[in-house]
C-alpha cells in the first residue's frame, strides 16, 4: 500500500529532509527546497509511485537554478476589457483550437486567447507530425484512450478541414536482434496492449518497404493505423474552421492573474484588459498548472522534457524512410534496467522531408526552444541504429519543442475540482497533437453540463465544418495550374524556389480569417523558406509582399513576434543621420602597397595569437 | 498549352547564362534563357560596389553596370527571355530534353536539343555552419544582407558579427558600416582570410573593423531579436575549443561561410556531381557526362571572379550551339592531392579544338609554386606563381591537342 510516511522516509533519506510530503484537498502534495531541478523531477517522480490520492502537486522550489523569463507580449492595451465570453479558451495550440472548433458547434460566445503573434508556437508546432496509433501507452489509460480514438477521427476531420493527411502506419523495429525469431510474441504482447490490429513485417517485405532500415533488422512491427499531419497547417486549419463559424481569437494576449470567488472564476486578468466569462478552459500547454493555480485549481504539477528533431532535405529522403519507423529498446545512455521504451522516430513528412527525432531532456525552462549540438547528435545517433545511412551533413534545419508531461504521465482532462467553471486539458504532453480531437469532444461535454448540459445549449446551425483550404500549387497536375494562372497570373510567379510556392498563395495566406502577418506566419502555413536555403533568397521577397499588401513600411515587418522586427528602415536615412561618425578616407596607394599593408597586419595577429596559445599552454 | 522547340535552352540568367545564351546565339543556334528572378543580372545586381570587368570590359564597373552591359550585348542578339520563369519538370527522352514551364502567362513545354545548367550557387545557412541556439531575427547569410540593403535600401543589422571572410563577406561589411551599422567583427575559423588581401586592408582596416581569425560563432541567443552570440576559439581541424567561449552582444549575425553549386535541375537529369567542386562533372567543353546537358558559371564550381564565370558561360555556350549526339571518349584529368578543385575533370578526346581552359584551387597556401600539366609523363605547360592561395582560384590555358591519344594519362600537379 503506498503511503505518505513510506514516501517522506524515502524522501528524508534522499534529500536530508529538505523535502515534505503532505495531503491537501485530496492531493499530495510535495514542498520544500531543493538547489538542483533535477531533483526535484526525482521526487515528484518517487512521490508517484508512493501516492494514495490521484495526483501530486509539486511545489518544491528550486533555489540553484533560475528558468528563463517567460515570453510576454510587449502589447498592453484595454481591447479585451469587459468582453463577456461564454467560454474563455486559453492557449492556441492544437488542443485550444480543436475545442474552438468543436465549441462552435453551438452558439456560445467563444474567445481563444493566445499569448504569441501566432498559433501553434509552442508544443504543437514542434512536434515531428506523426499521428500515433496508441502503441506503449498501457500504463497512461486515459493518454491510450485519446490517443487511439482521436486517431480514428483524423480522416473524416483532415477531409473536412482540407489539410493533407496520409495513414502510412509506422514499423517498430526492435534494435535487440534476440527478439527476431520471437517477433510473434511480441505480436501477441501488443496485441494484449490493446493494438488490435499490430502485425510482424519480416524480411524481403520490410526491406521493400522501408529501405532505409539496417539490414540487420530482420523484422519489424507494423501498425497500419499510424498517420502523418502538417502540425502547424492542422492547428491553423481548425482555428481557421472555428472562427469560420463564429469563434474570435486575439493573439499577443497573456493571462497575469484571475480573482476567483467563493471557487468561481469572475475576472481574467491579461495584458489587453480583464476578461469576464462564464467558463475558462485551460489548454495552455507547459503553463497548464500556473494557469490552473490562478484559477486556485491547481491539483497537478508538470516537468517539461525538450526534445530536438533534425529534418533532412527531401532529396536524400527518398532511402531513408517512406512511412515512420521507430525503434524500441534501451535508449542509449539510460541506465535503468527496465526501461525499455519507444525511442527514435524516422519519419517522412506530408512534404517529402525527412524527420529524425527525438531526445527527451528533463529542463526547468517551459520556453526553451534552442538547439544544441549534443541533442542533435544524440538524435542522429540514436536513429542511425535503424536508420543507418541517416547524415547530420544532410539536415536542413533542426528544432527543439517542450511538452509538459504530469508527473503521473497521464492526460489530465476534467472539470476543476476546487473552482468550479473551469475545465482542465492539462498534461497533454507526446502523442497530444494524436489526441486531440478526441480531448475536444470530452472537453466540450465538460462545458456544456456546465452550461447545464448539451440540451440547454443552443445549436449553431450554420455550423459549417468544411474549411475552404488555401489552394497547394505543389499538389496540381500541369493543365489545372495552366487554369490557375489563366485565372489569376500571380500563381505562375514562384517567390520560394525550394519549396515551389507562388506569389499568389502568399497573398491568398495574407488574406484568411486568422491573421497572418510574419514571415514565420506565412512559412508556417505554406512553407516558403522551410527548403534547403532556408529563407536566405525568399524572406526578403517574401517581406516585400507582406509590406505592400498590409501596406506597410519594410521596417514594420516581423519574422515573428513582437520585436522581431527585420530591418531598422531606409538605411539612407539612418545613414545621413550618423555621417558625422563615419569617415570615408580613401588611402592612397597602388594595390601592391595595399595588399603589403594588409599583410603585415595579419602578421602581427598571427604573431599575437600564437603568443596567447602559449601563453594558455 | 503551347509547346516551344529550341537548339540551346539557358537555365539562369546571370553572368554566366547570359554569356552563354549570347555565345550560342553569335553561333547561330535558337536560344531560350530561362530566369526566375523579375530581372537578369543575377547575383550581380546587388553588388553594388565596384571591381567587376577590367579584364572583359576594360574598366572597373559595379556588378548591375556589368550585368547592363552583358544584358545590352543580349537585347542584340534574337535570345528569347523568359523572366519570372520556373521549371515545374525537366526530363530527357530520345535526345531532346523536355521542360515544364510556368510564368504568369501559364505554363509552357519547351523542348531542346541541348540545355546550358547556369543555376548558380546559394549560400551555406547557419545549420550547415553549425550554429545552434535560439532562431531570432537578426541572422542571415550575406547575400540576404546585401539584398535589403543594396536592393531594398533596408537596414538590416545595427551592430553585427561577420562570421567568414571571403569576398562577399568583406565586402558586406563595409557595405553595411557606410550605411550606418556597427560591424563589431569580422570572424574567420581558418587561420587565414579567405578573401583577397586587397579587400582586408580596403575594407576591414580601413573602416577599423576588426578581423579576428581562429574563431567561429557556435550559438545565437535572444528569442525574438537576436540578442548575443557565443564566439570560440577553434582549433586547426576547425574544432571549437572549449573553455575558450565568450560572448558577444549583436543583433546581427551575417554568415558568409561559403558557397554551394545548386544543382537540383542537373541531378533530376541524372548528371554526376563531383564531390570536390560540389557542381557537375564536366569536359573542356563544360558538357557534364550527359551528351547534351552542359554546365557553367557558380554551378560548375564557385568563381571568385566575374571574368571566369563569364567565360565559362561563353564556352558552354559555344559548346552547347554546336552539340550533336555522338559516342564520347573521354581522358580523365589526374590531379595530385596539392589541387582541392579542378574543372573540367575530363577531356573530351573527339572534340578538343585548340586550347584548353583549366580552372583550379590548391589545397594550403604555396609560395613560389609551379604548376605542370604532363601528358603521357610529357610536360606540356609550366607556370611559376609567386603565391598560390585556396581562396583563389586560377585559370590556366594549355594546349593538348598535340601527342594526344584516346588512352593518355593528363596530369595536374602543383610543385
Amino acid at each position: 500500500m503506498p503511503s505518505i510516511s513510506k514516501l517522506n522516509k524515502q524522501l528524508d533519506k534522499l534529500f536530508d529532509g529538505q523535502v515534505e510530503a503532505y495531503e491537501e484537498n485530496d492531493c499530495l502534495v510535495l514542498s520544500g527546497e531543493l538547489s538542483r531541478w533535477s531533483d526535484i523531477v526525482t521526487a515528484g517522480m518517487l512521490a508517484v509511485a508512493e501516492n494514495p490520492y490521484e495526483t501530486v502537486v509539486n511545489e518544491i522550489l528550486c533555489t540553484g537554478e533560475k528558468p528563463l523569463p517567460i515570453r510576454k507580449p510587449r502589447m498592453e492595451d484595454s481591447h479585451l476589457e469587459w468582453e463577456e465570453p461564454d467560454v474563455l479558451i486559453i492557449g492556441g495550440g492544437v488542443i485550444g483550437c480543436a475545442i474552438a472548433r468543436e465549441l462552435s458547434r453551438y452558439k456560445l460566445d467563444i474567445l481563444l486567447i493566445e499569448k504569441e503573434n501566432d498559433l501553434a508556437m509552442q508544443a504543437s508546432g514542434r512536434c515531428n507530425g506523426l499521428v500515433h496509433s496508441g502503441v506503449g501507452l498501457k500504463k497512461t489509460p486515459l493518454k491510450q484512450w485519446y490517443t487511439k480514438t482521436g486517431n480514428q477521427m483524423y480522416a473524416k476531420l483532415c477531409s473536412e478541414l482540407g489539410v493533407p493527411f496520409r495513414r502510412c502506419g509506422e514499423y517498430l523495429c526492435y534494435t535487440n536482434r534476440l527478439w527476431s525469431p520471437l517477433m510473434f510474441l511480441s505480436q501477441m504482447y501488443w496485441r494484449w496492449q490493446g493494438m488490435k490490429n499490430a502485425k510482424v513485417v519480416k524480411g524481403d517485405a520490410l526491406h521493400t518497404a522501408e529501405p532505409g532500415l539496417g539490414s540487420d533488422i530482420s523484422a519489424a512491427l507494423f501498425f497500419p493505423d499510424a498517420g502523418v499531419v502538417c502540425p502547424h497547417t492542422l492547428t491553423i486549419a481548425l482555428a481557421e474552421n472555428a472562427v469560420q463559424n463564429g469563434a474570435f481569437i486575439t493573439f499577443n494576449t497573456m493571462v497575469q492573474g484571475m480573482t476567483v470567488e467563493d471557487g468561481l472564476i469572475t475576472g481574467v486578468l491579461t495584458n489587453r484588459g480583464t476578461i469576464k466569462p462564464k467558463v475558462v478552459v485551460n489548454a495552455s500547454g507547459a503553463f497548464c498548472e500556473d494557469i490552473a493555480a490562478m484559477a486556485g485549481d491547481r491539483f497537478f504539477s508538470v516537468h517539461p522534457v525538450k526534445g530536438t528533431n533534425v529534418v533532412i532535405d527531401r532529396k536524400y529522403a527518398g532511402d531513408l524512410a517512406r512511412a515512420a519507423v521507430s525503434s524500441y529498446g534501451k535508449p542509449p545512455g539510460r541506465r535503468k534496467k527496465r526501461s525499455k521504451t519507444v525511442f527514435g522516430t524516422v519519419l517522412r513528412t506530408m512534404y517529402g522531408t525527412v524527420v529524425a527525432g527525438t531526445d527527451n531532456l528533463e529542463t526547468i525552462n517551459k520556453e526553451d526552444f534552442s538547439t544544441h549540438s549534443y541533442s542533435v547528435s544524440k538524435v542522429i545517433t540514436g536513429c542511425k541504429r535503424i536508420v543507418p545511412e541517416l547524415d547530420e551533413k544532410q539536415a536542413i534545419t533542426y528544432y527543439s519543442g517542450i511538452n509538459a508531461p504530469t508527473y503521473e504521465g497521464d492526460y489530465i482532462v476534467s472539470k476543476g475540482k476546487m473552482t468550479t467553471n473551469i475545465v482542465h486539458a492539462a498534461g497533454i504532453s507526446t502523442p497530444g497533437l494524436t489526441a486531440a480531437p478526441a480531448i475536444a469532444v470530452d472537453i466540450v461535454d465538460m462545458v456544456a453540463d456546465l452550461f447545464g448540459g448539451k440540451n440547454s445549449l443552443k445549436s449553431n446551425t450554420e455550423f459549417d465544418p468544411v474549411r475552404k483550404a488555401p489552394i497547394r500549387l505543389a499538389d496540381l497536375d500541369f493543365d489545372t495550374r495552366a487554369e490557375l494562372i489563366a485565372s489569376n497570373p500571380d500563381y505562375g510567379i514562384i517567390v520560394c524556389r525550394c519549396e515551389n510556392i507562388s506569389k499568389a498563395e502568399v497573398i491568398e495566406v495574407l488574406g484568411r480569417n486568422v491573421r497572418c502577418d510574419s514571415l514565420d506566419g506565412i512559412k508556417r502555413r505554406i512553407r516558403p523558406g522551410r527548403g534547403r536555403c532556408q529563407g536566405s533568397f525568399c524572406s526578403p521577397i517574401i517581406h516585400d509582399l507582406i509590406a505592400s499588401e498590409k501596406r506597410l513600411t519594410p521596417q514594420h515587418i516581423r519574422k515573428s513576434g513582437s520585436g522581431s522586427e527585420i530591418t531598422y528602415g531606409s538605411s539612407k536615412a539612418i545613414a545621413h543621420k550618423k555621417s558625422s561618425a563615419i569617415h570615408f578616407s580613401k588611402e592612397s596607394g597602388t594595390d601592391k602597397d595595399i595588399k603589403e599593408k594588409a599583410r603585415k597586419v595579419l602578421l602581427a595577429q598571427s604573431d599575437k595569437s600564437k603568443r596567447s596559445d602559449e601563453d594558455d599552454d | 498549352m503551347t509547346i516551344s522547340r529550341f537548339g540551346v535552352t539557358v537555365i539562369g540568367g546571370g553572368p554566366a547564362g547570359i554569356a552563354a545564351a549570347i555565345a550560342a546565339s553569335v553561333d547561330g543556334a535558337s536560344v531560350l534563357l530561362i530566369e526566375r528572378g523579375a530581372r537578369l543580372g543575377g547575383m550581380l545586381k546587388q553588388c553594388i560596389h565596384d571591381g567587376f570587368g577590367s579584364e572583359r570590359y576594360g574598366e572597373q564597373l559595379t556588378g548591375p553596370e556589368y550585368a547592363f552591359k552583358d544584358i545590352s550585348t543580349l537585347q542584340e542578339t534574337n535570345v528569347v527571355v523568359m523572366l519570372q520563369t520556373t521549371i515545374l519538370d525537366i526530363f530527357s527522352n530520345d535526345n531532346i530534353i523536355q521542360m515544364n514551364l510556368c510564368n504568369r502567362h501559364g505554363t509552357v513545354i519547351a523542348e531542346t536539343k541541348s540545355v546550358i545548367l547556369a543555376t548558380g550557387s546559394r549560400e551555406k545557412t547557419a545549420i550547415q555552419t553549425n550554429i545552434h541556439g535560439t532562431k531570432p531575427t537578426g541572422v542571415m547569410t550575406a547575400g540576404t544582407a546585401q539584398y535589403y540593403l543594396n536592393v531594398m535600401g533596408q537596414l538590416p543589422v545595427q551592430r553585427c558579427i561577420i562570421l567568414g571572410s571571403d569576398d562577399a563577406a568583406l565586402i558586406t561589411a563595409r557595405r553595411l558600416t557606410i550605411e550606418g551599422a556597427k560591424v563589431a567583427g569580422v570572424y574567420e575559423p581558418s587561420d587565414k582570410p579567405a578573401g583577397q588581401l586587397k579587400n582586408v586592408s580596403q575594407c576591414l582596416f580601413e573602416y577599423e573593423i576588426p578581423l579576428e581569425l581562429g574563431h567561429t560563432v557556435t550559438r545565437t541567443f535572444g528569442s525574438q531579436r537576436l540578442r548575443a552570440v557565443e564566439l570560440c576559439r577553434v582549433d586547426k581541424a576547425g574544432v571549437p575549443i572549449r573553455g575558450s567561449e565568450k560572448i558577444e552582444k549583436c543583433d546581427g549575425l551575417i554568415l558568409s561561410t561559403g558557397l554551394i553549386p545548386e544543382n537540383e535541375i542537373a541531378e533530376k537529369l541524372g548528371v554526376p556531381i563531383s564531390k570536390d567542386t560540389n557542381g557537375p562533372i564536366c569536359d573542356q567543353n563544360n558538357m557534364t557526362l550527359i551528351g547534351g546537358v552542359f554546365t557553367c558559371g557558380n554551378a560548375m564550381n564557385v568563381f571568385d571572379k566575374v571574368e571566369y564565370v563569364s567565360q565559362s558561360g561563353e564556352n558552354a555556350g559555344r559548346s552547347a550551339s554546336r552539340y550533336m549526339p555522338q559516342e564520347r571518349r573521354v581522358i580523365e584529368i589526374t590531379a595530385g592531392k596539392e589541387i582541392l578543385t579542378l574543372v573540367p575533370q575530363y577531356i573530351d578526346y573527339d572534340i578538343l579544338f585548340g586550347d584548353t581552359v583549366m580552372y583550379f584551387r590548391c589545397a594550403s597556401e604555396r609560395r613560389d609554386a609551379t604548376v605542370r600539366v604532363l601528358v603521357d609523363g610529357r610536360e606540356v605547360f609550366a607556370q611559376k606563381y609567386e603565391i598560390l592561395r585556396p581562396a583563389v582560384t586560377e585559370k590556366i590555358v594549355v594546349n593538348l591537342a598535340a601527342g594526344l591519344t584516346a588512352e593518355s594519362n593528363i596530369t595536374l600537379r602543383i610543385e
